[in-house]
């Protein structure tokens, strides 16, 4: 069995690898090699300057070797070194870098949209930086925890550093509003299936920012809200939003190596838990009533059989949306009003920019009417499977419910643990972080 | 109590230093970044100043009035514009400038704009915008309210990329304030940094507050709630989308239920009443359009009366291949010069005295009301040719010395659905000087139900299909004549019929043509010199005579019959001289045509070879008022012929000989052909002050009625019964469809009918 430090600097070395064989990799190789036969002339092709300042490289291979390197520190920092102020300037540079300079764009919240995609669509090519940006968290998070929430996705690292004074709120409060991620990556994913639109790059409070101005006030105005209660509640778009942060969750329950607050045995001084805002540090818990162990059997049963009928139910709601969402189709929409005005509900033909454009196009009404139909029907396949979905995440929940494990120690809650570091700094068997504090600013 | 503190902080140590600088920091950053944050809002809510863009306007609007009065002007202009400059605002922000001006005042009615919630966005949508760009709309030529629209959208554009500008600037600032804040009160914080609280409260608080089995019962409460919720937005969202959904759906459903083998042409047909088929480009039209269209209303069920289908891609039936199911279409329409038969009735039948039309055309509309003129639009390029009609769909063309265009209107509200422009050929160079009367786009148009066909003066013919793409087009040169190219395409099943008389000059090999072109390709079918021929304005019209069809072309020196086959010419009538340009007409046995010289003629139409006017098959009549430029119009039992100057000559059939002769009005002068429905004949003056139109009870002219006397109009009682003024005058022939009158003036076209019946 490897141990974690050991298996962590395996990992370590692998990536550190990986990003030297990609600036060699053959990805070269596919802008084309050069054609054998000989009176082939290389011809200079003049390239157009780069719109930005050409000192730094933009491009997607210094974007990714930069996202796998911190990737790769903020897992040493987390687990190897344990160590909150690195995880801090960690942060600050994947705000600078990933956040800034990059604008935010391409990341890995917003890839799990071109993955559905490239699933959907045939014809869709997902680029290799998104199946990186994708693929690559998860991995690490199966493996070491959510050491890329920590500190490398630009969103959350920023929430990071603005929490200045963090305020607990209560557990159940956690936990209910922590659903609306994974009803969110649902409607995510049924968004992008159905054609219809990003949501999540739609309704991401960091564009603004990030992006300098083009955003939208209605966006505006949810990023501030955001960062406003980021003052206060720590990271509310990674705890109660962020549909990437849903599946890194289910990814971190089953994680193999996880941070350990104590590196040693464990006190039980109850100092992690009460300066960690985000509800991670699960106390101990001692199960010993043999007659409430008999009703939380019938309560876990009860939740494992209504499990199905309560996917089935939502899997028949979830068909009835779809109506609703293909009417926000920009094709269905368009079939609306051109039938509209061909039906003489509308007086005006043309009436409508969209119909006007329709009729300029040379498409046939028909064509459009089929092509609307086609939608409402793609709609119609994949909205119950969406209604399925949620039945599903809230029969889990009620089913964790249920169960109660049994804890001798404080341990770290991988599903929500986002290995910020804090813990380190109060532990007192992590004597070495809290002296050289003191001793660093004596 | 009192939390400890994790570092031990001195007043004098080096930590208090860095601790009270992080915390200055934090507040002047703070203080910074909250004034930063307000700048930007004001960025955001700040009106634009249009009081400023008043002022310079006015100022140039002063010195280019000044200028226009040093030179010729009246100071009515300035006054004038001072008053529309005053209507232009609604109660608003008030301007500090002078009271000299009285525009300037007048910005004091100047809105302030509404602030759009989407700020990045351009502004479009200020009312200054709207209310220009609609000004400009009913008056595009006006090259005023074009600058004041431009230096309105260059003030509002400086505005606007200098707000965007600070912006840009204050939020960078903002967020480097911001960061600033961030770090410092991050290092104060940390320096300051507590202990939790006392282990052991906290810890048996705490396992209290997140005892999981406490607060289960919270969780599965919520828990419930969420679903419930969810469940209700699923249910409540899907009744209203599905109720407009299946609607469209229902009925693409039902349109499905036709069988498509054959007819998906006419598949969409069913969804309107209009009589055109409609092709899908993949299957061919069905040969028998009646049988299908009842199963198709049966399917359809709701099909609004007034719906004309929409698609573009309207064609009938393939005149190659069914020439009967395309004649039968074709006289539906107005799709030629003079409508179906070239002599401006929209049913033969007409000519039977006890026929009842189908339509029934109106007798009374007034211009100004707009009682009974369903629509009125500006025709961007001027032509003289008329309007023409296949379905629900209206085809003009305009040019000048720079562009040619065809224009394609709805019929139903004279929506413009396109425009395309007509690429000048090498052989069609552009004509220089364009002093002719007729205009570069005088020819009328004709169209098969798959294409519409257009030739400008330039001899550039060209072919755009029904959503306006160019099919292709081709040149014959320009036909030089002296008062500029103007006769109309004439169509025959799969081809068009081109007249081209030109002044032959001697020596040169240039002759008048007659040409066939074929529709689909612009390929010619026959080409036929006709070197006797010179300059004429007439237009070809074809004609059938029991089972034979004819082309009938006036010209000058003579009026010929050809078979529209192979060119191949019947008869010829040498006679007609002198600037030729009425079009003959026939009502499938007799043929007609009139001009100043020789007068009025009529001959059988089984006539073969050279016509002489001693055979008695041929005869004429006698008229002061012959036309030399409107086409003569048969009614039942007599002809009628208008000339320029408003005389009308009435011509019995039986009798063969005229009856009587009056004038119209003494006003009022006409090139526009009449046209005739249901015992009305419809008259449009092109008279450049006051024309106006008429609208007159044939049945009141007769023989008795009217005598012999040159009477005018009015004078004959019952006859007249409308004379309505006109904006603009008219030069174009009217056409007339399912009950509607569509008039070409100047640079307008109008739609008359009965808005009852709308």
């Amino acid at each position: 069995m490897i141990s974690s430090q050991k298996g962590l600097t395996i990992l370590c070395i692998l990536f550190m690898l990986s990003i030297v064989f990609t600036w060699i990799s053959p990805v070269y190789a596919q802008k084309g090699s050069k054609p054998t036969f000989q009176l082939y002339k290389p011809m200079e092709i003049e390239r157009p300057s780069s719109v930005r300042n050409d000192c730094f490289p933009y491009n997607d291979l210094t974007h990714i070797s930069i996202f796998l390197g911190l990737m790769v520190l903020s897992a040493w920092a987390a687990l190897r070194k344990q160590s909150r102020i690195l995880l801090v300037l960690i942060s600050a540079g994947s705000v600078a870098t990933l956040g800034f300079l990059y604008r935010g764009c391409p990341c890995s919240v917003g890839s799990i949209q071109n993955i559905t995609l490239g699933l959907v669509q045939p014809d869709y090519f997902v680029p290799w930086i998104i199946l990186i940006l994708f693929f690559t968290p998860l991995v690490f998070t199966f493996f070491l925890g959510r050491t890329f929430c920590g500190s490398v996705c630009p969103i959350g690292a920023l929430q990071e550093l603005i929490l200045i004074h963090p305020i607990r709120i209560p557990l159940w409060i956690d936990k209910v509003f922590g659903l609306f991620r994974y009803i969110f990556l649902g409607l995510a994913v049924l968004f992008a299936a159905g054609g219809l639109s990003f949501i999540i790059c739609r309704y991401d409070p960091a564009v603004g920012l990030f992006r300098a101005c083009n955003s939208t006030l209605g966006l505006w105005i949810f990023s501030g809200i955001l960062l406003l209660l980021g003052l206060f509640v720590g990271r509310p778009y990674c705890r109660f939003l962020c549909p990437y942060g849903a599946l890194l969750s289910i990814a971190g329950s089953i994680s193999i190596w996880k941070i350990t607050v104590s590196p040693g045995n464990c006190d039980r001084c109850k100092l992690c838990e009460s300066i960690c805002p985000y509800n991670a540090i699960l106390p101990p818990e001692q199960i010993s009533d043999s007659r409430k162990d008999k009703k939380e059997f019938h309560r876990f049963l009860l939740a494992i059989f209504s499990a199905p009928l309560l996917i089935l139910i939502f899997y028949g709601l979830g068909s009835l949306l779809a109506y609703p969402l293909a009417q926000r189709h920009p094709i269905v929409q368009k079939a609306i009003l051109v039938h509209a005005e061909e039906t003489g509900l509308v007086d005006k033909f043309g009436a409508f920019d969209e119909s006007l454009a329709h009729y300029r196009s040379g498409v046939e009404n028909k064509v459009l009417y089929e092509n609307a139909e086609k939608v409402v029907q793609r709609f119609s396949r994949i909205t119950p499977w969406f209604g399925a979905w949620i039945g599903l995440v809230f029969s889990i929940q009620f089913i964790l419910l249920a169960i109660r494990h049994k804890r001798e120690n404080y341990q770290t809650d991988p599903a929500r643990c986002f290995s910020c570091g804090r813990c380190f700094w109060y532990c007192p068997n992590q004597k070495g972080k809290r002296i050289l504090l003191e001793e660093d600013l004596k | 109590m009192k939390k400890e503190s994790v570092l031990d902080i001195s007043p004098i140590s080096n930590l208090y230093r860095l601790y009270t600088v992080a915390r200055i920091g934090a507040i002047f950053s703070g203080i910074a970044a909250l004034f930063l944050l307000l700048f930007i809002l004001y960025n955001f809510y700040a009106p634009y100043r249009f009081d400023r863009w008043q002022k310079d306007l006015d100022h140039t609007h002063i010195n280019t009035v000044s200028a226009k009065k040093n030179a010729d002007t009246s100071a009515n202009d300035f006054i004038m514009d001072g008053d529309q400059a005053g209507q232009t605002g609604s109660a608003g922000e008030s301007s500090s400038g002078s009271s000299e001006n009285s525009s300037v005042d007048s910005s004091a009615d100047l809105p302030i704009s509404k602030f759009s919630l989407d700020y990045l966005a351009f502004p479009t949508e200020l009312e200054e915008y709207v209310s220009l760009k609609k000004e400009l709309l009913s008056d595009p030529s006006s090259e005023e309210l074009k600058n004041k629209l431009r230096s309105f959208d260059l003030f509002v554009r400086q505005q606007y990329f200098h707000r965007r500008s600070n912006t840009r600037t204050g939020g960078l600032l903002l967020l480097t304030a911001s960061v600033l804040c961030f770090v410092f009160l991050g290092t104060a914080k940390t320096i300051k940094r507590k202990i939790p609280g006392r282990a052991e409260e906290t810890a048996q608080k705490n396992s209290k507050e997140y005892s999981i089995l406490a607060d289960r019962q919270k969780i599965f409460g919520f828990l419930i709630l969420i679903l419930v919720l969810i469940a209700g937005i699923s249910i409540g969202s899907f009744f209203p989308a599905r109720s407009e959904l299946e609607l469209f759906l229902a009925d693409q459903q039902k349109a499905d239920l036709i069988p498509t083998e054959n007819t998906t042409a006419q598949e969409s047909l069913v969804v309107s009443d209009s009589p055109a088929g409609i092709k899908m480009e993949k299957v061919p039209v069905s040969p028998e359009p009646s049988s299908i269209a009842p199963k198709a209303t049966e399917a359809k069920g709701t099909a609004s009366p007034s719906g004309p289908s929409v698609s573009l891609k309207i064609t009938g039936p393939d005149p190659e291949k069914d020439r009967a199911g395309f004649l039968e279409e074709w006289k539906k329409n107005w799709a030629s010069f003079r409508g179906p038969f070239g002599n401006g009735l929209t049913e033969e039948k007409e000519l039977d005295k006890n026929f009842k039309p189908s339509f029934s055309y109106p007798v009374q509309w007034n211009m100004e009301t707009k009682e009974n003129i369903l629509w009125s639009v500006k025709v961007p390029l001027e032509g003289h040719n008329s309007p023409i009609i296949w379905g629900d769909r209206l085809f003009v063309s305009g040019g000048n010395a720079k562009e040619r265009k065809v224009f394609c209107f709805h019929t139903k509200d004279g929506a413009l659905l396109w425009e395309t422009i007509i690429p000048i050929s090498s052989e069609g160079k552009i004509q220089e000087e364009q002093d002719y009367e007729t205009g570069s786009a005088a020819s009328t148009l004709a169209a098969d139900g798959s294409r519409v066909y257009a030739i400008f003066s330039n001899g550039d013919l060209a072919a755009v299909d029904f959503s306006g793409k160019l099919v292709w087009s081709k040149g014959f040169g320009v036909p030089e004549n002296h008062y500029g190219y103007s006769a109309s395409l004439a169509l025959w099943f799969d081809r068009i019929i081109v007249q081209i008389d030109i002044d032959a000059k001697k020596g040169d090999k240039k002759t008048s043509r007659l040409l066939a072109i074929k529709g689909k390709d612009g390929s010619i079918l026959w080409d036929l010199a006709r070197k006797d021929s010179i300059g004429s304005w007439s237009s070809p019209i074809v004609h059938s005579f029991g089972d034979q069809w004819q082309l009938l072309v006036m010209g000058d020196p003579f009026f010929a019959g050809y078979d529209p086959e192979n060119g191949k010419e019947l008869w010829r009538y040498t006679g007609f001289n002198t600037d030729v340009a009425p079009s003959p007409i026939t009502d499938g046995k007799t043929i007609f045509a009139a001009h100043t010289t020789p007068g009025f003629v009529a001959f059988d139409s089984g006539s073969k070879g050279e016509i002489s006017e001693s055979e008695d098959r041929f005869w004429t009549a006698e008229s002061s008022g012959l036309p030399n430029t409107c086409c003569p119009i048969q009614i039942p039992d007599m002809i009628m012929l208008l000339a320029e100057n408003g005389s009308l000559t009435g011509i019995d059939l039986k009798k063969k000989s005229t009856i009587w002769e009056l004038f119209v009005d003494e006003a009022d002068s006409f090139y526009a052909s009449p046209v005739y429905a249901g015992g009305k004949l419809y008259l449009f003056a092109k008279t450049e002050e006051a024309p106006n139109a008429y609208v007159i009870d044939t049945s009141k002219l007769t023989e008795k009625n009217v005598g012999k006397d040159a009477l005018d109009l009015p004078e004959i009682k019952g006859a007249l019964l409308g004379k309505y003024p006109l904006p603009e005058p008219v030069s174009a022939s009217p056409a007339l469809h399912e009950g509607k009158i569509y008039i070409r003036g100047k640079s307008t076209l109008w739609c008359i009918g009965s808005q009852t019946k709308q």
